[in-house]
């Protein structure tokens, strides 16, 4: 039988495969070791700087908040002014009546001399009144004024004719 | 040379172990981590958007302090929590009084409710010019509590001395019962919202303007003895 021998001292002795192997599992291990240990490291830091940096915005906030109690009547007054402005807000931007009388006086204003207003409903869209006259003319005047204002569109209600007064008509605008 | 085999499996166990033992703690320990950092970087945006919110939230009351005692009161006066039919007729009577038109008649609806906004329309007649009673009704809408003209019943227009049938509608909603959270966002008021603060602060309440009363009148003798 073929036996092994190997008269060459160890240190002249080759590694064997199992050897060199053995060798870079050894190396693999140190690296990967080392590399554990130095994102373990560098977390550990950044947590730590995460930490530090949640405590101070607690700090800097728990100020504010404390800054934000000492004026809580200033708190409740824009509560309640804000209150206020959102709930009037849209009734505000309503169109009113009050506008449409001016409206209304000025149309008057501009009417031919001839012709008499007899009353009037002033409304929040419609401006409905009742004049007599008793010239023919007097009634293109009252129309072309109504046209040039550009109010919106007019409906004639009543149209008839009295020999004591004259014409007298009932008119509708419906505001734009 | 099974002995050799042998030895030559005890030198690889220890590295090999080692090696599989770090890869084992990386796979577990790196995913903790990161997911412990990633925790902690979430919380720290809380906080600090937080702390935005309550910047901004203080910057906007600071703003506001200055005289916000009297704007609070004029708009509670402007827009009461309770019916204001009545300091309505106040006015009323009041701005008649000055522009000299005779108010009768004055007459409160039932109140209504739309949404979170109550009113109640406060029917009166007026009798004096057409010109006197427009002036009439300004004078009343620039006066507390904030109302609008529904509608004007105009007769004997070119006539010296007109009536007019009017329905004025009152405003007022209840005041809020809580404060939202102090980390909820507040935002300052816009540029048309200051408008309508302006506009409510500027009007007038009654008892800013005294009204005299008229001195007892002499009767005359009816009968002309």
């Amino acid at each position: 039988m073929k036996t092994n021998i190997n008269l060459l001292p160890d240190a002249l002795r080759g590694r064997s495969d199992f050897a060199r192997f053995s060798n870079y599992l050894r190396s693999a291990a140190i690296i990967a070791a080392g590399g554990l240990i130095i994102v373990g490291l560098l977390s550990g830091a950044y947590m730590l700087f995460l930490t530090s940096s949640i405590a101070s915005a607690k700090s800097a906030s728990g100020q504010v908040q404390d800054q934000i109690e000492s004026i809580d009547t200033v708190e409740q007054q824009f509560i309640l002014v804000k209150d206020r402005v959102e709930k009037i807000k849209p009734f505000l931007a309503a169109r009113d009546s009050g506008d449409n009388i001016a409206l209304f006086n000025s149309l008057v204003g501009s009417l031919p001399a001839g012709v008499k207003i007899n009353d009037a409903e002033i409304e929040v869209d419609s401006i409905q009144f009742t004049f007599t006259t008793p010239d023919s003319r007097d009634l293109i005047g009252v129309f072309g004024t109504i046209a040039k204002g550009d109010l919106g569109s007019v409906t004639i209600e009543n149209f008839s004719f009295n020999s004591t007064i004259g014409y007298v008509v009932s008119v509708v605008i419906q505001l734009k | 040379m099974k002995n050799e085999l042998f030895e030559n499996l005890k030198e690889l166990f220890l590295p090999l172990a080692a090696l599989v033992a770090v890869i084992v703690l990386g796979f577990v320990a790196v995913p903790f981590l990161f997911d412990r950092i990633g925790i902690l970087q979430e919380e720290l945006a809380g906080v600090r958007a937080d702390e935005s919110v309550l910047r901004s939230r203080l910057q906007v009351l600071n703003g506001f302090a200055t005289g916000a005692q009297s704007t609070s009161e004029k708009m509670i006066l402007a827009f009461p929590g309770e019916n204001s039919a009545l300091s309505t007729i106040s006015q009323v009577k009041l701005k008649a009084a000055l522009g000299q038109v005779a108010v009768s008649g004055i007459k409160v609806g039932k109140g209504n409710t739309e949404g979170n906004i109550s009113y109640a329309d406060v029917d009166f007649d007026v009798q004096g010019p057409l010109t006197s009673t427009l002036a009439f009704l300004e004078s009343l809408k620039k006066s507390a509590p904030v109302g609008s003209v529904r509608e004007v019943k105009v007769t004997g227009i070119d006539e010296s001395v007109g009536k007019s049938t009017i329905t004025y509608r009152v405003y007022w909603s209840p005041f809020p019962q809580t404060i939202p959270s102090i980390l909820a966002p507040l935002t300052d008021f816009s540029g048309e919202e200051r408008d309508i603060i302006a506009a409510l602060t500027a009007l007038e309440v009654s008892g800013q303007t005294a009204v005299t009363a008229n001195p007892p009148q002499t009767r005359t003798d009816p009968f002309g003895i």
